[in-house]
Parts: C-alpha cells; structure tokens; sequence
C-alpha cells in the first residue's frame, strides 16, 4: 500500500475490509462446530503440562481477558481428560466408638458408598425388629426372671431367717415408716411400757441385748443387699448382651462378608456390633416420656431417633452416577462451600452436631479430579483464599466451621478426621489478580506454578478468520440463533479487528462477537430475514453504540454550541487542536481537546498547568519535560532556554493522562514562539521523543472519529482532517462514514513521523532543517523559532548585565 | 368413714394408702378404672396402723433406717410429723387424680388395724384396691422408680360368688382391653362348677385368657402361691364373705408382692339391678 509520511492516507488505509468473496462457505450452516480454542497455544500447552505433571503445586492460574473462551475451553479440556482418569474413592463419615468427636472417614471403592449406606440403614432397622423380638423371647423373659427371684428369695431368705431367729425370743419384726424396729412381743401382742418395766432385770436385759444383736444382723443382710442387687444386676447385662449379640451377630456377619474385601468397613462393623451389644437398651422400648407435655415427649423421641444415628453412613463423597475423575465448578466458593461446613441442630435450647451433619465441599467432590474456581469470587469470600490454601498445601481436607476456624463459635464441635486430597485446582482471573497474588502474597506462587496465559488478540489469518466463523457457528447452534451469511461473518471479523485495536489481529473477545451475533439475530428476525448478513450485524452494532453513546452526544453537542469551544476553521497563533480519548464502561470514544500556549521571557520552564493544579497525571508531565527537553537541543543548544511558557487543555475539568498530547503540545508551543497560527481545521494526536519523533499512541481509531464528527456536523470543508503517528496506521479500523469522507476528499488522515512534519501541515510553513552552519532556513518555521528564543536570552543577559551595572553604581555611590 | 348412704348410681372406688408408701403405683391403676365411668366417687383411705403408735410408745425401741441404715430411737412426736407428711402427700395424690379424671373425691385419715379397717373399706365400695405391706427384702433394695401406667399381667380369680363376673370385668378393663395379659385362676370343687365357670368366661372374655389355671383347693394359702408362681403385676379378686374374714386378708396383706383390687356388688346394686 502505498502511504506516505506528511501526506493524506488513501481510503483504503483507514480500513482493512474483510472479502466474503474469500470465505470458503456460504453461510455458518456449512460449518462444523469448533471444539478448541485458536490462537491460545501457549495458554493450551500449560493447562497440558499442569494436568500432566503430577508434582506438587504445579495448579494452574487461567488468566487472561473475560471473553477469550477460558471457562469454555477448560471445561471442555478437563472434561475430556477426565474421562481418561479413574473414578476416585467415594469418602464417608462414620461415628468414632472410641472418640465421637473424631469422626472417621471410610475410603471406598467408587459406587460403594451408596451401596453400604443402604445396607447398614437395613441392618439397623432389622435390629430394631430382631433385638425387641429376641428380648421379648420366652427364653429370654425366663432366664431374666430367674436371675431376678434368684436374687429375692436370697434376699427373702436372709430376713426370714433374722424374723424366725427374732419370733425364737418373742421378738417381731415391723416396718416403721423409714425402716424397721424390732419389738418384744407377749401373748401375741406388743408389749406394754409398764409391763416390760415390771420384768426382771436380767430379762429386760436380755430383750436389749437380742433386739440389738437383731439389728446388727440386719444390717449385715442389708448391707449386703446392694452388692447382692449389684450381682443380679451383672448377671441381668450379661444375659441382655448374649442375647442382643446372638441377635446381632447373624445380621451383621451378612454385611461383614458382603465388605470382607475392604477392612476399614469390616472394622467399622465389629465395632457397630460391639456398640450396639452394649447399647442394647437403645433397640428396646424408647423413652416415652408418660406424664409430660407433648413438646418434651416429641423431643425426647428425636433424641432417642438422633442416639440411633451414630450408626448411620454419612455418605460424603458419591460416585455411584460418575464416570472418570470429577471435574467440578464452584460458583459460590466460600469457605464453607469449598472446605465443606459442620452443621448445627437445636436440641433443649442448645446447639448440638454429629457426624451425620458434616457436609462436603467443593473440594470434597473434586478430590480425584479437578476443581475450577473463579478466582476473584475465591477472594471475595472471606476467609475461602486462606482455607483453599491450607487445603492444598497439607493435601488433607479437614472439615471445619468457619466459626471454628475464627474462634468464634463456643460450643460443642467435631474435629472428623482429615480426608486425603489430591487435585488439580484451577483458578480462572484477569491478570490483575494473578499478578497481585504473585506480588503480594508468598504462598501463590509456591502452589500455583502454573500460569496458562490466554492471548488478548490473534492473528487475523485465512485460518483464524475460518475458526471464528465455527465460532459463531457453534453459538448459533447453541443458542438457536439464525446463521451468518458470509457478509455476516466478514462484518463480525472487521468489528473484531476494531476491538483489537489492530487491523493484523483479531481480537480474542469471542463474547463481544457473540453479543453482536445475539442482536443481529433479533435485527434479522425483526427484518425478516432467515439468515444475519453484514446490514443486521451493522445495524445491532450501530444501537450498542447508540445505546451507550448518551454523554458522547451531550459533549459533542456542546462543542456545536460553542459551550466547550473547538475550533474547525481559520487559524490561530498558540492554539491547536489535541484528541483525547474516554472510556465509559464499555464505550470509547474521542474527544477534541483545545490546547493552547503562551510564552514570554523567563527561566527556561514550561509550565503544565494540568499538573500544577493536580489534574495530570504523571504520563502527561513526562510528555511536557520530553517536549522541553527537545525544545532547548533542538532549537538552542548553544544558549540558555530563557522562555517562561505554560501549556493548558482549555476547558477540561477532569484528569488528564498519557502523553499522546506532547506532539500537539510542542506544535502549539511552536506555534506561539514562531508566531504563526496554527490551521484550526487540523488536529494532531501523538507521543513525541526527545529527538522529535512521533510515536504511536492508543484509541486512534476513536479520537480520529471524535473531530470528524464534530467537522460533518458542522459541515466537511475538505480543509479538515487529523495528524496521527504513521505506526498507527495499521490500527486504522474507521467508521464507514468516515472512510466516505476521506474518498471523496472532504476529510483527511495524515500519518506523520517527525515534529517538523506537524509543524509544517499545522502552520503551511516549511519546518526547516538545520543547514551545513547550524541554521534553519529563512523563512521557516524553526528558524523563527530559534530566533525567538535566541531574542529571549538576549533579553535575559541584557537584564542581568543592566542589574549588574545598576547594582555596581549603587555600591560606588554608596563608597563616595 | 365412708358415705353412710352412698348414691345408689354411682360406683364406688376406694384406694388404701398407709405409710409405708407413696401410694401412686395404685393411683396409677385406678386411672384405668376412673377413665372409663365419670360416674365414679374416688375415695381416699389412709391407714395408720395402731400397732405403730404402741411400738412408738415403748420407750426403749429403736428404729433401723432403711436408707442410711442407722439405728435410732423412736419418738411418738417425730413418727406423727412423718405421718402427717403422708397423709398429705397422699390427700394431694388423691385430689389430683380425681381432678384429672373428673370425677368427685373423699378422703380420710383412720387409725385402727389394718385389717379392720380394710374389711370396712370394701364393704362400702364397689371397687377397693390395696397393697400388700412390702416385702421385707424388696423394701430394702433401692430399685429405679418405675412408674406403670397400668399392669401388664393380670390375675384374675372366678369361683363360685356372684362377684366373678365383676372381677373378670374389671380385670379386662385393667388390662387395657387385652393390650395386657389376663391369667384366669379357677377355684372349683367340681366339674359342674368348672363348666359353668368356662361359660362365663367365654360370655365375658369371648377371645378367651391368656392363661388359665385350675386349682381345686381353695384355701388362701394356695392362692396366694398360685398368684406369686404367676408373677402378677396386680391380682383381682371377688370380695367373698369368706375372702374378707379376718384371717384370710391378714394373709394377703402379709404374703402377697403385688396390688390387690377386690371387688364387691354392692347390695343395694344387686337389689336396683334386681328390679
């Protein structure tokens, strides 16, 4: 192509069409789906090498833009090597008979959980029938019963015989409301105070002493009752345990063959049998709380139904329905969600947990596989980020409440005991987040070696243009859209190119195109058409931009009313036309900036108002030292800079950033020294180096958009048009109108390369260049330049000289 | 004392209670009784037997504490303030079973032999439930407190007087309409007497008892055997003359383990029921 410095682009410069005549089919219909990501292979052979390698923290950080297809390929991507892999262990929760706080883990073949949960449920509700059966047995009633008279009829022995030792010396035994008394009897009836009182003494006596050998007898016997009871009571558990074990054990041996292959699981089983022999009680008659209210009896019945579920399976982990390793997406990724959480119930008012209430996680369910997080959710999440860590880095997952973790929950908790954890975890971000992490915190990079990096944009080739059109191919059959014709597609790639920023690329934002695809197919069903073409797909991008162009059109309007003042036409000395670039959400677009100098005699500084006054950013006073720098080697090298001048965007009340401005603020600075006006039809954008080279600045194609909006409202002269930085030009992707213009010469773009270039288009004058002598020409614009500043050090060593006379004849006066 | 005229319509419950114990295994068991008729008068006896009040006037007596095993002496004043405890404890019991069963109460203190005043009791009530002075040796263990709502194994007495058929009755609605196990004991000298007997039962108890027993000689002794064999968790009988003779309710309330609910036709019933 042919393009010139310092000369007017060719239309077809400004825009690199996209030929439908050069796509292969005739609409997306013809095309398969595509399953892969173009362009990404250096982000596609990380994820291969992370899923590969099987090291410790070698996870992988997805970062990239949203949009470029990162979750849609790593779930294809883990999806298919996850069906490669083996299906992991199902993990369970068993009641610890030893410790109930340390609840036990159960690693299970994959499938096997599910199996045994139901066939100890059975078990359990066969005890319950067979226990009760078994207790309820003759059998068992009359062994039970025979221990029990056994022990009364010792009992009964023992006080008949103290009665008939008593009734041997007229002596009776009584009960007394609290105990007993032995009592001396005559004639069958109790003797009267005033008889015993008329018996001998030696009889008196007597009585006294057998009625107190009596009751040491008897406390002897009841002293030994308790241990007797004690006996009795052996005995009676002895019984209830072999009977409960006979009951028990023909059940449970079934379970015990059917799992004889996994030992954990016949050793949870021995010891379930050993527990419920001696809880047997929990088989019989529950509590049922006759003679209280209605509430205490239903609690009493939940308590006795939630002591049975100590010999429940918590079935944590199941992978009864899976094929392959899980692949898991976590969208909610708190710390409970991904740790897994102990829930709480209420029992009399207090809060109380068991086995049965751990939860599994996210992490829980990918253990074995993958697990896909996105990372800014992970660290909004309090707390998740740390817990994901710990998690990863111990390679154990041990369930916890966040409570627990904080200190802040004080009752009664679990410590189950840790699961095993091997996965990969990959975390999906921007780049802002993975560089914070790598930055700012010590652990990332240690667990997450991995960064598979997603490219913003790709080289728009015949190969990637035909991908992008399986794209939308494939979204179309996803969402059942109408398809693209071929003008369709190559006005999809053309806008892709624009959002690139680059006519050799594309942009790798699949989202935006499909958003694009989304509108046009409302566009062609609303015009009729069975198939998007390039006027639909214009049509839905034109109402993006109308959509969200509210304040571009206020500002715009009101330059055309002069409110903010930009001039398109005549000339003028110290002002020149800069472009600026605003970004509103989603939107950019250009707005012209007027910028003026002035200069007079001073120090040699430059002053940027913008940064006085705290509205430019630091980019921007770098461009104005650069313009300074040139100033002085450019134009006096052999004299002191002895201009006092100050640069301003007249009319802006925001910040102000970038140096893409320093080419036009050289050009109005110029301007004002030389004295020529500057051809307020033109503006300029650009960055400019100490040498006075142009170099490529950002969002041309919008700042270039931003004047020639205001020049066609205000009617296209065919004098106006925009400066740009020659290496921008391959980022020309302009508007339809705009190239409109430009063909029919109303408008022109003029790529430029050096300082003396802008100057020249600016002012009409010939810049000039430094001859054999060290002088610019007569006539040109950095002569007057060099001579203004020249008159300005004069004036300054004229004024020092004349200070230093005046100074000297104050002194002799003063002397004489 | 009793309502010398008591309502001719109304049933007539009565429950002895002495201190030797809180009473509410018997309350227990009226609740099934109470339940099934509003139209009952509850009345509360409580018995002190004045065999006490002489031992607690010999002034050389000492008592062996039950609970702490203690041996101390025996003061007229101390053994009143207990019995005084009883007996309210036992007013209040009353009271509120008949307030939760609805039906109207009476209640007494009586002071007498145990066996007197017993037999008084029963003659003026359709219905008279009593237990047996406790074991010696049961007494002395210190068992958890059961509380039975009702007695799950019932004896059952049916001989030759007219109030069998009130004891089988009786015995059927104690055993909760057969959720409970009946044993029928029959006493019978002859087997005319046993076949009438089997009629009533089958009249009364079409499903028949759980368990039936045929004992010929009718002394109490043998009863009282046959009854502690069965392991009876409450024994009914017919209120005989004969079963009321002194000697006779002496032995049951020596020998026997469990409550005991004698029951009685009322004369003027028999006349109303007559006419």
């Amino acid at each position: 192509m042919d393009i010139e410095s310092g000369k007017p682009l060719p239309a077809k410069a400004l825009y690199r069409f996209c030929d439908p005549g050069q796509l292969t089919f005739k609409t997306t219909e013809n095309l398969k789906d595509l399953n892969e990501v173009p362009g990404q292979e250096r982000a596609v052979e990380a994820i291969h090498f992370a899923t590969g390698i099987n090291v410790d923290g070698h996870n992988v950080f997805v970062l990239g833009p949203p949009g470029t297809g990162r979750h849609t390929f790593v779930r294809q991507f883990l999806e298919k090597k996850a069906s490669e892999r083996a299906t992991p262990s199902d993990w369970c929760y068993v009641y610890n008979f030893d410790d109930p706080r340390q609840s036990k883990t159960l690693r299970l073949p994959a499938g096997v959980g599910k199996g045994l949960r139901i066939d100890v449920e059975s078990f359990i509700e066969d005890a319950q029938t067979a226990i009760p059966a078994a207790f309820e047995s003759e059998d068992f009633q009359l062994q039970n019963e025979a221990i029990v008279e056994e022990f009364k009829e010792q009992q009964e022995q023992d006080f008949m015989a103290i009665e008939e030792a008593a009734k041997e010396h007229d002596i009776n035994l009584i009960q007394t409301p609290n105990g007993f008394a032995f009592i001396p009897m005559q004639d069958n009836e109790v003797i009267k105070p005033e008889e015993f009182e008329k018996l001998p003494k030696e009889k008196q006596d007597k009585i006294h002493k057998d009625i107190e050998e009596l009751t040491g007898q008897m406390q002897r016997v009841i002293r030994t009752a308790p241990k007797h009871a004690r006996e009795m009571r052996q005995r009676l558990r002895k019984l209830e345990h072999d009977v409960a074990g006979l009951a028990v054990t023909g059940l449970i041996d079934e379970l015990r063959q059917k799992y004889n292959d996994i030992p954990a699981v016949v050793e949870h089983l021995v010891d379930m049998q050993a527990d419920i022999i001696d809880n047997v009680g929990l088989f019989l008659t529950p509590p049922d709380g006759h003679g209280l209210p209605t509430q205490m009896r239903e609690l009493l019945r939940s308590k006795g139904s939630s002591t049975m579920r100590r010999y429940a399976i918590n079935l944590l982990v199941d992978h009864s329905e899976s094929e392959g390793a899980p692949v898991v997406f976590e969208d909610k990724p708190s710390f409970a969600e991904l740790i897994g959480k102990i829930e709480y119930e209420t029992e009399f008012g207090s809060l109380v947990t068991n086995f049965n209430l751990i939860r599994s996680g996210a992490l829980h369910r990918a253990n074995g596989g993958f697990l896909v997080l996105d990372a800014a959710k992970v660290l909004t999440f309090p707390l998740a980020w740390e817990g994901l860590k710990r998690a990863v880095k111990s390679r154990q997952l041990q369930v916890r409440s966040i409570g627990d973790d904080i200190g802040l929950v004080n009752t009664v908790s679990l410590e189950p005991q840790p699961i095993p954890l091997e996965l990969k975890v990959i975390l999906i971000g921007e780049r802002l987040h993975y560089y914070l992490l790598d930055r700012y915190d010590p652990e990332f990079s240690e667990l997450f070696k991995i960064a598979a990096d997603f490219e913003d944009r790709i080289d728009r080739n015949k190969q990637n243009i035909e991908y992008r059109a399986r794209m939308l191919a494939t979204v179309v059959r996803q969402e059942n859209l109408k398809h693209l014709d071929r003008s369709g597609v190559a006005r999809l790639v053309e806008e892709s190119t624009r959002h690139a920023g680059d006519n050799e690329w594309l942009s790798s934002d699949i989202r935006q195109s499909a958003d694009i695809l989304r509108e046009a197919h409302y566009r062609a069903s609303h015009n009729g058409n069975n198939l998007i073409g390039a006027k639909e797909v214009q049509q839905a991008i034109d109402a993006r931009v109308h959509r969200a162009s509210r304040y571009r059109d206020q500002m715009q309007e009101g330059i055309l009313h002069n409110t903010l003042m930009i001039e398109t036409a005549g000339a003028s000395i110290g002002q020149v036309n800069g472009l600026a670039v605003m970004q509103l959400g989603g939107f950019a677009f250009g707005r012209p900036q007027r910028i003026t100098a002035t200069v007079s005699l001073g120090s040699g500084k430059v002053i940027d108002i913008e940064r006085e006054v705290e509205l430019g950013g630091p980019l921007h006073s770098k461009g104005v030292l650069i313009l300074t720098g040139f100033l002085s080697s450019h134009y006096v090298t052999d004299r002191p800079l002895s201009l006092s001048a100050s640069l301003v965007f007249e009319q802006s009340y925001g910040g102000v950033d970038g140096d893409s401005a320093s080419a036009a603020e050289l050009c109005v600075l110029g301007s004002a020294l030389a004295e020529i006006p500057i051809k307020q039809s033109l503006a300029i954008t650009g960055s400019l180096d100490q040498h006075g080279k142009i170099q490529a600045i950002g969002g041309v194609n919008e700042k270039i958009e931003g004047f020639f909006d205001i020049c066609r409202k205000r009617g296209l002269s065919g004098e106006q048009g925009v400066l740009i930085p020659l290496a921008n030009v391959r980022h020309l992707m302009l508007r339809g109108d705009v190239i409109e213009a430009v063909e029919h010469g109303q408008f022109q773009v003029y790529p430029v390369e050096h300082v003396d270039q802008c100057l020249e288009i600016l002012t009409g004058v010939p810049a000039g260049k430094r001859d054999k002598n060290g002088e610019f020409p007569h006539g040109s614009i950095n002569r007057r330049i060099r001579e203004r500043l020249l008159g300005f050090a004069s004036q300054l060593q004229a004024f020092s000289e004349a200070g230093k006379t005046m100074k000297d004849d104050s002194n002799a006066s003063k002397q004489s | 004392m009793l309502p010398n005229n008591p309502d001719t319509t109304t049933q007539q419950v009565a429950v002895i209670l002495n201190t030797s114990g809180s009473g509410r295994p018997l309350l227990n068991i009226l609740q099934q009784l109470l339940g099934e008729d509003t139209e009952t008068q509850l009345h509360g006896v409580f018995i002190e037997d004045d065999e006490l009040q002489r031992v607690a006037a010999l002034p050389f007596v000492k008592e062996l504490s039950r609970l702490t095993l203690n041996v101390r002496e025996i003061h007229s004043t101390r053994f009143d303030r207990i019995i005084a405890l009883r007996v309210r404890t036992a007013r209040s019991a009353v009271e509120g079973l008949a307030r939760r069963m609805g039906v109207s109460h009476t209640f007494r203190k009586a002071r007498g032999s145990t066996v007197s005043l017993l037999r008084e009791t029963v003659h003026t009530s359709n219905i008279t439930v009593f237990e047996p002075s406790r074991k010696l040796a049961a007494s002395t263990i210190s068992q958890p407190l059961q509380v039975r709502s009702s007695p799950r194994h019932i004896v059952v007495v049916i001989d030759d007087t007219d109030t069998c058929d009130k004891a089988l009755l009786t015995a059927t609605l104690l055993a909760k309409g057969r959720t409970h196990r009946i044993t029928v004991i029959l006493r019978v000298k002859t087997p005319v007497e046993e076949d009438a007997m089997n009629r009533l039962i089958n009249d009364l108890l079409p499903t028949g008892p759980d368990h039936l027993l045929l004992l010929q000689d009718k002394g109490i002794q043998n009863l009282v055997a046959a009854v502690r064999a069965e392991r009876a968790d409450m024994l009914v009988l017919g209120a005989s003359e004969e079963l009321l003779k002194p000697e006779t309710l002496r032995v049951l309330l020596k020998h026997l383990e469990c409550p005991v609910c004698l029951v009685r036709q009322l004369q003027n019933h028999v006349n109303e029921s007559a006419g």
